[in-house]
């Protein structure tokens, strides 16, 4: 049966390549606003650079260790997810940004326990849909759990709030249940209901329908809430074909909010021009091509999903990401995988690029 | 191709896994079509569309100093206020880029505003030449240099003028001390790294201690501005958040008759209340202008005061350290009476000389008192008698006893800074008998500060209570809410028996109402005070007058309701010099605050 072989060098080289293009862009975005809120221009370089270690520990370690020890973590994994969500609602302990809570902090270190959270939900899902992926036809015994799971997850990610991660664990599992093989009936029926909840969700805070309406003309209000996405595009129009070189943008002198977390793509855009920008999104969609590739070829079904599910949910961040910065998408906060600046979204993108590596080390051919 | 997918069909549906895979390749593979769609059309099809729209305006940060929190007095009277003022500043990055012309600005700059060149070039050199955040060169620019900044716009560019809150005092030495001064952040202190670079930050006294409270929170706005520097479009604001404001224990009127009447004088005065150790007032002088420390002064205007020959910069109520002199013959007389080592009865008779092996101590008056008791000899300030008391009570009970009162000791108060004063350890040794004969009548190897006097001094007047000298009472929000507040704090008692507080008071009282203290008497207002005058060693013709005079007074002599501690350096005779200053600020505390309340009613 499985046989060891060398992990996919594709998919290594594209993880390698994105999170060293990561770390200089952050630097690149942040150095002016660090130095001008922190008095150190290597503030955000500093923080990047140690969870990139961090993340590089946390991938050999995931290579190392065969995933299909994972399947016995599932409970662990979600009861811990989901006390991290509860706890990160707790005013002494959720660190209140803005408004919202998501940031646990741990002296000098902050974990967004929501990244957790979507791991937790992928090895979940991967390990019930390898069990009953026969009784995936049946509405009530193929679908209800998984939904609960999602839906439980879910709204403790929307009580933060945070619309952006919560859509993108309801993506992902819909995504894996549609994968699987469940019925597409099914899934319409389930997501109908869900149209009133985004519109009760947008109604009860009226940021998020500004940002739609900005999405879809922002020069309506160029100064208010069209004037990240517009700055997002003369960022992008600076840029030009080839760029204006590392560290040549103008667009993070403070004009662009988010320059480094969010935005970065942005910078990268108005840094390296069209060629650079071009080359990045060809490097994630060689990522996700090469993702499904092992989800294909993984030697059981759990390592299948596994890997289906891991590629859904990086490749989503990326799609909603780069939608969001090119002006394709309303404005969500979810950082660009490997790239952005963040710490437990980077660590838990590089666990799970382990994970996708350990399952192609052990595909059978 | 060989998958698990693959073999474990779903029934009835081929390959349903491995389709859906495909599909979803291909929804991907659309989404990662259209992305670089859009890339294309915004940074090719485009690209010089919007280069334009983002090059034409820049962007400037203006920081927006908060203002700091205001210090009242206790009756609610701004002791210190703030006032717009306006400031030069550079912003480096729009200054040219090349030296030459750089240099030509600021030479421009130089000479229209009056500033030393090389004053400008420090300023530019401290900072990173594409910083955004304006450097501050000068603060308190007058309309006119505002104007003529103003007027040259166009040839100086990345010179502006701000305007700032800037403190301002009621006189330009008002409590100089007590309040303290603020200026920017020195070297040290921002290599501490809490504070940025140019922003305000108490350096002494109140302004120093309570600087975190009273600093507030600055805000900043990022501005659009057009190629002639004129606002376009506000990007992004954040509020100043003003400091908290003080209520402090201090009675400006008080405050201000006290600096009054110890003009021309170099020395101290402390009130306070004794009965829950407020501090009214404090003064030191000579005093710094604390206005003229909040501008960015010249290295020698700052020299000139450092190394002025008086130190104007210290607060001689906490750090001055004197003989107490006379002053300290009401804690002997008290030690030897609670000891029984001393009666009221007792009787000595002064002839102005006292033996004590080889040594002869003189007393003050040629002469001397002739026959004096114990309360004459307190009323008159008689040495001898003290000589004597003060070998038969020992030098180790008095000492004990001035440790009691809290000398040789913190008296607790939240000013940096303070000194402790000196109170011997008198070993049987090391002890000969002619330190316990000066150290009776406050000479010799003790020293005080006038803040522990007026500890001491409300101790008698209390009845023994020792009180932490208080000068804030609350801290609060502006917008409301009390940030801290210090309900007073008793630190230290001394029991005696109340014949001896009796006799203490009656003994000070004729002090002033028939004895050296006779120039602080007020009619009307029953006034209790001894005098001291600390000799400076070698007592020369020259020296005369040289001496440390002293006056501590608390009044109404029932219920008293102010101490007044008076120190006059090189002042002469306590009786003489002090008293006569001791006078006049319980008149304006007692009178002057009646007649103001009945004009007022």
């Amino acid at each position: 049966m499985p046989r060891k072989l060398a992990p996919d060098l594709w998919l290594f080289g594209v993880a390698v390549v994105l999170l060293s293009l990561g770390v200089v862009m952050v630097y690149s975005a942040s150095a002016i606003v660090a130095g001008d809120r922190f008095h150190d221009a290597y503030f955000f370089l500093k923080k990047q650079l140690f969870w990139a270690l961090l993340g590089a520990a946390g991938l050999w370690l995931a290579l190392r260790v065969d995933y299909r020890r994972l399947e016995r973590f599932v409970l662990p994994l979600l009861a811990v997810s989901v006390a991290l969500l509860v706890l990160v609602l707790i005013p002494p302990i959720g660190q209140a940004i803005n408004g919202t809570r998501r940031w646990i902090r741990l002296g000098p270190v902050s974990f967004q326990p929501v990244e957790l959270a979507k791991l937790a939900l992928v090895v979940y899902l991967a390990a019930f849909l390898a069990k009953k992926r026969e009784g995936l036809a049946d509405f009530w015994q193929g679908l209800l759990s998984p939904l609960v799971v999602a839906g439980v997850l879910g709204a403790l990610v929307l009580a933060q709030p945070d619309l952006g991660n919560c859509l993108t664990l309801i993506a992902l599992t819909f995504a894996l249940l549609f994968l699987a093989g469940g019925r597409l009936a099914h899934l319409g029926l389930i997501l109908a209901p869900a149209v009133p909840l985004i519109a009760i969700a947008i109604w009860m805070a009226p940021y998020r329908l500004r940002r739609i309406t900005a999405f879809l003309d922002p020069w309506s209000d160029p100064r208010g809430s069209g004037f990240q996405i517009i700055q997002s595009w003369l960022a992008f129009g600076n840029g030009g074909v080839l760029g204006q070189g590392i560290g040549a943008s103008k667009q993070k002198l403070f004009y662009l909010p988010e320059a480094h977390t969010d935005f970065i793509f942005a910078i990268v855009g108005e840094e390296l021009g069209f060629v650079g920008a071009a080359a990045v999104v060809a490097l994630f969609s060689v990522f996700v091509w090469r993702g499904l590739r092992i989800g294909l070829r993984a030697p059981d079904p759990f390592g299948g999903y596994l890997a289906l599910g891991i590629t859904v949910l990086i490749a989503t961040q990326t799609l909603v990401n780069l939608g969001v910065v090119l002006g394709l998408l309303p404005t969500k906060g979810l950082p660009l995988p490997f790239v952005s600046f963040g710490g437990s979204a980077l660590l838990i993108t590089m666990l799970s690029t382990g994970v996708l590596l350990n399952i192609s080390q052990q595909a059978n051919v | 191709m060989s998958r698990v997918f693959g073999r474990h069909r779903m029934p009835g549906r081929r390959d349903a896994v491995q389709q859906r895979i495909m599909a979803m390749a291909v929804l991907v593979t659309v989404a990662f079509v259209v992305i670089i769609g859009q890339l294309w059309y915004l940074q090719v099809l485009e690209g010089g569309r919007f280069l334009d729209a983002s090059d034409r305006n820049r962007i400037r940060i203006r920081p927006i100093a908060a203002p700091r929190g205001v210090l009242f007095d206790r009756n609610g009277a701004p002791l210190v206020d703030n006032r717009p003022a306006f400031t030069l500043s550079l912003i480096p990055r729009e200054l040219p880029r090349d030296t030459e012309s750089r240099d030509a600005v600021l030479g421009r700059v130089a000479s229209l505003l009056r500033i030393p060149y090389q004053e400008l070039l420090d300023a530019v050199a401290r900072v990173q030449t594409d910083s955004f955040l304006p450097v501050r060169v000068r603060r308190g620019l007058t309309l006119q240099d505002v104007a003529k900044v103003e007027e040259w716009k166009l040839e100086i560019p990345g010179v502006i003028t701000e305007v700032e809150p800037q403190r301002v005092y009621p006189t330009s030495r008002f409590a100089a001390h007590l309040l303290g001064y603020v200026r920017e952040a020195s070297d040290d202190q921002l290599k501490q790294g809490r504070y940025r670079r140019g922003e305000m930050v108490g350096q002494s006294g109140l302004e120093r201690l309570l600087d975190e409270y009273l600093r507030g929170q600055d805000g900043g706005e990022r501005i659009e501005v057009d190629a002639m520097g004129r606002p376009v479009r506000l990007i992004q604001q954040s509020e100043p958040r003003a400091g908290a404001q003080v209520i402090t224990t201090v009675d400006r009127r008080i405050q201000e008759a006290a600096e009054q009447a110890m003009e021309g004088h170099a020395g101290a005065v402390v009130v306070m209340d004794p009965r829950n150790g407020d501090l009214l007032a404090m003064v030191s002088t000579p005093a710094f202008d604390i206005d003229r420390f909040t501008e960015t002064i010249d290295r020698s205007a700052w020299l000139r005061v450092v190394q002025d020959p008086h130190f104007p910069l210290m607060n001689r109520a906490v750090q001055g350290q004197y003989a107490p002199a006379s002053i300290l013959k009401i804690l002997v007389a008290a030690a030897g009476l609670q000891e029984g080592s001393l009666t009221p009865g007792e009787s000595t008779n002064c002839t102005g000389e006292f033996h004590l092996g080889a040594a002869t101590f003189k007393d003050w008056k040629e002469g001397g008192h002739g026959v004096v008791d114990l309360k004459r000899a307190i009323v008159q300030s008689c040495n001898i008698f003290f000589y004597q008391a003060g070998l038969k009570i020992g030098g180790t009970t008095i000492v004990r006893y001035a440790r009691a009162f809290g000398f040789g000791a913190s008296t607790g108060i939240e000013l940096q800074g303070e000194k402790f004063g000196l109170v011997p350890r008198p070993t049987r040794r090391t002890w000969p008998l002619g330190e316990t004969v000066n150290l009776s009548i406050g000479q010799g190897a003790v020293l005080v500060t006038p803040t522990q006097v007026a500890r001491f001094m409300a101790a008698v007047a209390n009845g023994g209570v020792l009180w932490r000298p208080r000068i804030v009472q609350r801290i609060e929000r502006p917008e409301g809410g009390v940030l801290y507040s210090d309900a007073g704090q008793v630190n230290g008692h001394v029991e005696l028996s109340p014949v001896v507080w009796e006799f203490l008071r009656r003994s000070l009282w004729a002090a002033v109402n028939d004895g050296t203290g006779a120039a602080a008497r007020i009619p009307g207002l029953d006034i209790a005070g001894k005098t001291g005058t600390a000799q400076l060693v070698g007592k020369s013709k020259a020296a005369l007058g040289q001496d440390t005079a002293w006056f501590a007074a608390f009044a109404p002599v029932k219920d008293p309701e102010v101490v007044v501690v008076v120190l006059v350096e090189r002042g002469g005779r306590g009786g003489e010099v002090a008293a006569p200053i001791a006078r006049k600020i319980l008149n304006a505390i007692f009178f002057e605050k009646v007649a103001a309340i009945e004009v007022r009613g």
